[in-house]
């Protein structure tokens, strides 16, 4: 027991050591999973806790159930992990964790390692993932329908790949037309690859690890094929997916990732895209948790916004690293839709306090959420993908 | 009856969504901050008070153990349901009733949480101050049970002095009210401070008025770093003789600068104490008046640094960080766990200099981990140690630690074993040290309310008094 200022000052460095070290499965987390405090300020601004209101879905109650897996005292069940992808991964727990316990770092382990013991993921989440790998996206659409809202030509090889995502290539083409639209004004040079199918984020999340590495491994030979060196998604999840989740699990992912917002922001503030003054409005941003926490791009989409003229951006109560989420996230919209939804219905009424009369965002999965919360709100907001507000700006 | 017969009884109450005993759910709710762990029998989640009655007239008839639970941060089990207690979650119960300007109060169900009321409050230039460190995630409800308080009590006093009524249902389900919106009254006993820090002992309250307080217009926060932790201890005795109050005053020692510094950007230099004192008030040079006579204090005896805020957003950073230090201390006990059973004693002012050397040196025969930090202008020290409470001997020795530092700290010091933590089970072993005189007296109240005695049981010692090494774990394996 560590009693001399040494003894204290060791105990710190080793904590520093064991934050540092990897850890890739719960038995490495232990220390951490003991650490956990109970404090309950995870719980507070946890989305699905506020929803449910149960105390095995916070985050500290998940803490509890896997310690008592680690030590071997209770058996993972189904039971156990129905709670622990109860999650919309929105990261806010790390956030809220004083103690650094970084339950979210260790939930995302355990979702694998219950995918590992087939006892994860949910059903209705397993059954996206099957039609991930039939049809390279969770729609079961044909491939050769992915682009068909596309209306101009685009190089076939680009030093720059545009991948819009299965989520705006079939579901919202309008934000894919406004994104082609704007590169083509500003005379950026791009490709996109018909071969385009699902970036992996779905079965990442659901623990499926193996099928996500074998994902990504498909998707570099599509993107080597382009001679594309970097790649700008139109969307957060398959933005952190290739960020963050790539480099992780392949080795030779080598290519440079962009958020369209940031190359929006480069694009205008080069002077290549010019924004016209229209009628004045007010807006608000909606920070996407994939494009925010996981990967800190906070300021581009915002920026981007305070330069078109006549548009005021209004910010919300909870924004950046404490921004609330739509709960869409992390296949929680795909295994608790209705939740997911009144969770989107908490982050409009947030949305509608700041008096704006537009809602903004980056990314077509909470851009999907938000826009059945506001129709089931019978909202007054409009809500726009950011390259949507942009192209109704530009001269 | 068994615990699924309990379950349909009490599912018909609060219907199917709002009762559990799926044991993934109730082993989430095993814990609460301390380092006690025990598996309730059923989690009800009732809407109003006419279910809170009829749990409690089910609970009675059958004798059924019944603790309330609020956020389930309390730090002595108070809110844990022993010997397959029937868990009453007030998570539904969480409306603000009324603010109500004009007679100053606050009406309020026991699941709201703290800091959304004071949010709400503070639209209106008011507060309801104690502001306990788990500010952000505890309910009123529990704050009430357990007499909370935190940094402001020193100035603005606990829960106990901001709580005018409350209505209370007894535990053979009958709905009473105590006090009212009065702020004063001279009529009978006042049971509403009596229910006040009851721990759920003597029924479940289902509404509390709290009076509400102007929120001061102007503060300022003087942090002053000392190089050795008795020069702070002189300097917060110095600052009370000068006759000013301070909204707050905290000390926490090296180990707790060094454990800040983890995540601060701009370090703190390393050093022997810190101090976070508050002045406040509604007059600009008054409050900057006083914060130059604690400035002038701090520099006589010597202070190594001083950081100054008037600025409102610094100075809710520099709380917020004050606040987080009881979490961030995790990162020294690594897989240990932390020990309440003395963590939140208070003596005499006068009396804490010595206090505080006399368990820190008992901690060091021991050899415990010591950090020490707490509300110094007030008397009420936080001491954290940690031990593997897997190990029988570490048990053992913490047991006995406890057990003498208490002693020390009541008959010694004339103080108290908990200032704002509650006894809950983690401290009821020693209570009798504390209340020898007044204990009998105590138990005949808990059986008036109580006859049964379902409510609460295992608490404040007044009834049995669990071993801690029997409460640890129970029924998790």
């Amino acid at each position: 027991m560590a009693v001399s200022d040494e003894e204290k000052k060791k105990a710190m460095e080793d904590w520093e050591k064991l934050k540092a070290a990897e850890k890739n499965t719960l038995n490495d987390y232990r220390t951490q999973l003991a650490m956990c405090n109970i404090c309950a300020f995870c719980r507070i601004r946890c989305p699905v806790y506020q929803q449910v209101k149960w105390e095995s879905v916070t985050p500290r109650g998940k803490m509890q159930i896997l310690r008592n897996i680690v030590k071997g005292w209770i058996k993972p069940t189904p039971q156990v992990a129905e709670r622990i992808f109860s999650c919309t991964t929105c990261q806010i727990c790390n956030v809220q964790c004083d103690a650094e316990v970084r339950p979210f770092d260790i939930l995302k382990v355990a979702r694998r390692e219950l995918t590992g013991q087939e006892l994860g993921p949910l059903s209705a989440e397993k059954k996206m993932d099957n039609r991930i790998v039939e049809y390279k996206n969770p729609y079961k659409e044909p491939q050769e329908d992915r682009f068909n809202w596309l209306e101009v030509e685009v190089p076939k090889t680009s030093d720059t790949l545009l991948y819009l995502g299965c989520v705006t290539a079939y579901r919202y083409g309008e934000t894919g037309k406004a994104i082609v639209e704007l590169l083509k004004k500003a005379g950026y040079n791009f490709t996109i690859t018909p071969d385009e199918g699902c970036c992996g984020m779905h079965p990442y999340w659901d623990g499926e690890i193996k099928l996500t590495a074998d994902i990504a491994r498909e998707n570099i030979e599509i993107f080597k094929k382009t001679g594309a060196k970097n790649i700008v998604t139109a969307c957060a999840g398959c933005y952190s997916t290739f960020k963050n989740a790539y480099p992780a699990l392949v080795d030779n992912f080598d290519f440079k990732v962009m958020h369209f917002s940031e190359l929006l922001l480069d694009l205008i503030k080069k002077g290549k895209l010019k924004l016209k003054k229209t009628t004045p409005m007010k807006v608000t941003y909606h920070d996407p948790c994939h494009l925010g926490r996981h990967a800190e791009v906070f300021d581009a989409p915002r920026e981007v916004i305070k330069s078109i003229p006549g548009v005021e951006l209004i910010e919300m109560e909870h924004i950046r690293q404490d921004s609330n989420c739509c709960g869409g996230g992390g296949g929680y919209f795909t295994a608790f839709p209705e939740n997911s939804v009144e969770i989107a219905e908490k982050r409009v009424r947030e949305a509608e306090e700041t008096g704006a009369e537009a809602l903004v965002t980056t990314c077509p999965l909470c851009k999907t959420n938000l826009d059945l919360a506001i129709k089931r709100l019978d909202s007054k907001l409009k809500l726009y993908d950011l390259s949507e507000l942009v192209l109704e700006h530009v001269a | 009856m068994d615990q699924k017969e309990i379950y349909e009884s009490l599912e018909a109450i609060v219907g199917e969504d709002d009762a559990t005993i799926d044991p993934v759910e109730l082993l989430a709710y095993a814990s609460d901050a301390s380092f006690l762990r025990v598996v309730p029998g059923v989690v009800v989640r009732p809407e109003n008070k006419e279910e809170v009655a009829e749990i409690l007239k089910f609970a009675n008839k059958n004798r059924i153990p019944v603790t309330p639970r609020g956020a389930g941060t309390s730090y002595a089990g108070q809110s844990l349901g022993y010997n397959n207690a029937i868990l009453i979650d007030f998570v539904k119960m969480d409306k603000i009733l009324e603010i109500n300007l004009k007679d100053r109060v606050a009406v309020v169900q026991p699941g709201v949480v703290y800091g959304e009321l004071n949010k709400e409050l503070r639209k209106y230039g008011y507060c309801f101050p104690p502001d306990p460190g788990s500010a952000i995630a505890c309910t009123v409800g529990g704050m009430v049970g357990n007499n909370a308080s935190g940094v402001r009590a020193l100035k603005y006093g606990a829960t106990i002095d901001h709580v005018l009524g409350l209505e209370m249902v007894l535990p053979g389900g009958k709905i009473i009210r105590t006090g009212g919106r009065v702020w004063k009254s001279s009529s009978g006993y006042n049971l509403t401070r009596l229910l006040v820090g009851s721990e759920g002992t003597l029924g479940v309250f289902t509404e509390i008025i709290l009076k509400i307080t102007p929120a001061p217009k102007y503060t300022a926060m003087i942090m002053p770093i000392f190089e050795k932790y008795d020069q702070g201890l002189e300097a917060a005795t110095e600052i009370i003789n000068t006759g000013i109050l301070p909204s707050a005053m905290e000390i926490l020692d090296d180990i707790c600068i060094m454990v800040l510094n983890s995540v601060l950007k701009e370090k703190l230099p390393q050093a022997g104490a810190v101090l976070f004192i508050e002045v406040d008030g509604s007059n600009e040079e008054a409050v900057k008046e006083e914060a130059d006579l604690v400035r002038k204090v701090c520099e006589k005896i010597g202070v190594k640094q001083i950081i100054y805020s008037t600025d409102s957003k610094r100075t809710e950073e520099l709380w917020r960080l004050r606040h987080s230090l009881a979490n961030l201390l995790a990162k020294l006990r690594g897989e240990n766990i932390a020990i309440n059973s003395i963590m939140d004693f208070a003596v005499p002012i006068s009396q804490v200099p010595e206090a505080v050397k006399a368990v820190k040196a008992l901690a060091a025969k021991y050899g415990r981990l010591m950090a020490t930090f707490g509300h110094i202008g007030d008397g009420n020290v936080h001491m954290g140690s940690a031990i593997n409470v897997e190990d029988p001997a570490q048990r053992e020795i913490a047991l006995k630690f406890s057990k003498e530092a208490a002693e020390v700290i009541i008959k010694k010091y004339g103080g108290t074993l908990s200032a704002e933590h509650g006894v809950g089970m983690a401290k009821s072993a020693f209570i009798n040290m504390e209340h020898e005189d007044t204990l009998p007296l105590m138990r005949k109240i808990k059986k008036v309310f109580d006859p049964q005695n379902i409510m609460n049981p295992m608490v404040m010692g007044l009834t049995e008094i669990p071993e801690h090494e029997y409460i640890y774990m129970a029924g998790v394996k």
